[in-house]
């Protein structure tokens, strides 16, 4: 089992929140507006378990935008929103008024951009702190609750690193997350790297 | 060249860690103080501090709050925040409160830009 | 020579075979093109020959600013830089971006329209050379499409609002217009009470017929304009109830009493069959509940046939009472047995003026049973009478407290 020392989780911590504030940065450029973001969670879990404590923080409807990553790290990376506001914060950012119950189709489209835009600035940053390539997929719009996102974990007892970061736009009381499954395949790859880059100071 | 004091405020003991080598390296002289919350800062108030390199993102007071209270204290001290919070308003916050303001990640030239405001 | 011959061959086939690759991509339904990492063209398919008006000797070997100098700086640049320079795949959506490439299809009358684009930017590796895939998907259609959607989104919601417009004044003026009525018609039928009764000087028997007749008639509409004051609370949620423990069986006698002369009329006598304990308390509006109670027992008397009984039992069941109505008329014809709690029905219209009513009772008892928790049914038998009854909760101080 993988284990990670404070110094390691100190470093992985701080290589998050630089990454998450340049991706905070792009998101309050678009919405003109200044974005709070929490302390990283870090925790290594089996996938499904980490599928549950999804699950858990909400019970309630989300959408958002996934993307796998391949590389250095391989995983998936989440941008996530409770459903509704997912379909305001699509809305401010088209100028539209329309209410439509569900995002139409050029809005998810609208949305899959928005969440690319946003998890490129956090993997391609995580990439340029750790000088490793990172290569990112496409953006795929998601919705449902947290158990029927990772339904098809459900019975993957794969170990991974499970990170979230939950940001908040004030003025609009919209309140997402980001979240990161990695395999634990490429993480020894990437805690040695890690191990180095902490030596060399 | 005189002897200068640097209080380095970060939560992340990797980052206290690279900030100090840096000024290590290029002022073996130098005293260096650290501290991993605003609140820790704040008991070192009363010693002689020339330059301090603040973090913005921390548990209990931020990086702004300290820097506040620390531009009270120290008027003539030169502070500067290092964060990994880059947006345009807290930039904006930094320059309105006279102190200044770098990117992290943590590089050489960044901490060595900050340096040279007291050299 | 043989092995000149052999290589040749395999020459012959790796152009065959390239030969297939550009025809596939050249069919493509998509505008695809390839970058590679110097930022030089080295694909062009015949989508983006059509689309873009340039020709494949124009964009291969060339860069991708020199063939969109004014795309220079824009995200669309930048995203195919962060696919060579760090492999990140992007995606640019129609909506958030107006038109990223200069492309147009020609309409049938010549005219030429700009191509609504989604846009992919994909970063590709091979034999250690980086390239960037950029797709482009002609969403025009689509976009034609969501534009009449929210057209029609945004007139369903107009319609919804007038529609809400509508109801709102329909029943303000029901409201308003009841309320006038009401006073003038209070005092009509009180002058009219006045000169009937004599007290104005005795009147020939003629005239008094025929101010018994206005009484009469002013009394009816004095109920049809309460009921509908009733109805209108009702449906817009002001009907207010003041829940409370009410000893059932002594308002239960109250409103029989009450009855009774209405009864006369139709030679009906009330008779309390069953009874429970006394002191049995329900938990209800004792003024709603009186005005149900009114409601059954005058509808009995009128659908009674003459000196009849019109029986009432009372019969607790659990955490529940029910009270019974039972009367001896004609039933309820089963085509009209699934309307009997709508407004204005009466199962023969032309049967309204012989036993009078306004036709709004029921659906009134109907709502008021349900705000108190209760419930209201009846079982018929054509020919041989009806039995309404009523369910109500057992006052139970425990759980109210």
């Amino acid at each position: 089992m993988l284990e990670i020392n404070d110094i390691q989780r100190d470093y992985i911590t701080e290589v998050l929140n630089i990454s998450m504030g340049s991706a905070a940065s792009v998101l309050s450029e678009m919405v003109n507006e200044e974005v709070a973001l929490s302390v990283p969670e870090i925790d290594f879990l089996q996938r499904n378990i980490a599928a549950n404590k999804f699950d858990q923080t909400s019970e309630s409807k989300m959408s958002g935008v996934t993307q796998s990553m391949s590389g250095a790290l391989s995983g998936d990376a989440l941008l996530m929103f409770p459903e509704e506001k997912t379909l305001s914060i699509v809305r401010i950012l088209l100028g539209e008024s329309v209410s439509v119950e569900n995002l139409t189709e050029m809005e998810q489209e609208a949305m899959c951009e928005i969440g690319n835009i946003i998890l490129n600035a956090v993997v391609s940053s995580v990439a340029n702190i750790l000088e490793q390539e990172i290569v990112s997929s496409l953006p795929r719009f998601i919705k449902g609750t947290g158990k029927e996102i990772y339904a098809v974990d459900a019975g993957n007892e794969d170990l991974v690193m499970f990170i979230k970061v939950d940001f908040g736009l004030e003025s609009q009381s919209i309140n997402g997350y980001v979240t990161m499954m990695l395999n634990v395949d490429s993480l020894q790859n990437f805690m040695t790297q890690l191990d180095e880059q902490i030596h060399a100071i | 060249m005189a002897e200068k004091t640097v209080l380095i405020v970060d939560d992340s003991r990797v980052s206290r860690m690279l900030i100090k080598s840096v000024v290590v390296d290029r002022h073996p002289e130098w005293v260096i103080l650290e501290s991993g919350s605003g609140d820790e800062a704040l008991t070192h108030v009363g010693e002689a501090i020339d330059l301090m390199i603040i973090d913005f993102n921390m548990p209990g007071m931020n990086g702004m709050m300290l820097s506040e209270q620390m531009k009270a204290h120290y008027p003539d001290a030169h502070i500067s925040m290092l964060t990994a919070n880059v947006q345009d308003s807290i930039q904006q916050r930094a320059s309105a409160l006279g102190i200044g303001f770098e990117k992290k990640p943590i590089t050489e030239a960044k901490i060595a830009n900050i340096m040279s405001q007291v050299e | 020579m043989p092995s000149d011959g052999k290589r040749n061959s395999r020459c012959t086939a790796m152009q065959e075979s390239d030969h297939l690759f550009e025809k596939v991509l050249d069919l493509s339904e998509n505008g695809l093109f390839l970058i590679d990492s110097e930022r030089k063209i080295v694909l062009w398919n015949e989508w983006m020959v059509k689309a873009s008006s340039i020709e494949r000797d124009e964009a291969i070997g060339f860069t991708f600013s020199e063939v969109f100098p004014a795309l220079a700086g824009k995200r669309v640049a930048s995203v195919i830089n962060a696919a060579l320079d760090s492999r990140t795949a992007s995606l640019l959506s129609r909506s958030l971006n107006k038109a990223i490439f200069p492309l147009f299809f020609a309409g049938g009358n010549g005219e030429k329209h700009r191509i609504e684009q989604s846009v992919t930017v994909k970063p590709i590796r091979s034999n250690g050379d980086d390239y960037c895939l950029v797709q482009i998907t002609d969403v025009t259609s689509m976009v034609q499409r969501e534009e009449v959607l929210k057209v029609l989104a945004k007139e369903a919601e107009e319609a919804l609002h007038a529609a809400e417009d509508v109801s709102r004044f329909k029943s303000e003026f029901t409201s308003t217009v009841s309320h006038e009525l009401r006073t003038p018609l209070t005092s009509i039928r009180g002058s009219l009470g006045l000169v009937s009764s004599g007290v104005m000087g005795a009147l020939q028997p003629e005239v008094n017929k025929l101010i018994d007749i206005a009484y009469s008639n002013t009394e009816r509409l004095l109920f049809l304009i309460n009921d509908i004051l009733d109805i209108d609370k009702i449906e817009s949620g002001n009907m207010s109830f003041v829940m409370e423990a009410v000893d059932l069986m002594p308002l239960l006698k109250q409103a029989i009493e009450a009855n009774q002369p209405y009864g006369d009329q139709y030679q009906v006598h009330y008779c309390l069959k069953e009874e429970v304990a006394q002191g049995i308390k329900v938990h209800a509006d004792r003024d709603r509940l009186m005005q149900v109670f009114n409601n059954l027992l005058s509808n009995a008397a009128k659908f009674s046939s003459e000196n009849s009984d019109v029986e009432i039992n009372v019969i607790q069941k659990g955490g529940m009472v029910r009270v019974e109505v039972k009367d001896s008329g004609i039933g309820i014809p089963l085509k009209f047995q699934s309307r009997i709690f709508e407004k204005f029905s009466q199962a023969d219209g032309s049967d309204t003026r012989k036993v009078g009513g306004t036709g709004l009772g029921l659906s009134i008892s109907k709502a008021i049973m349900e705000m108190m928790k209760g419930a209201i049914g009846f079982a018929t038998e054509e020919g041989k009478g009806t039995t309404f009854y009523i369910d109500l909760c057992l006052y139970d101080a425990e759980k109210v407290t």
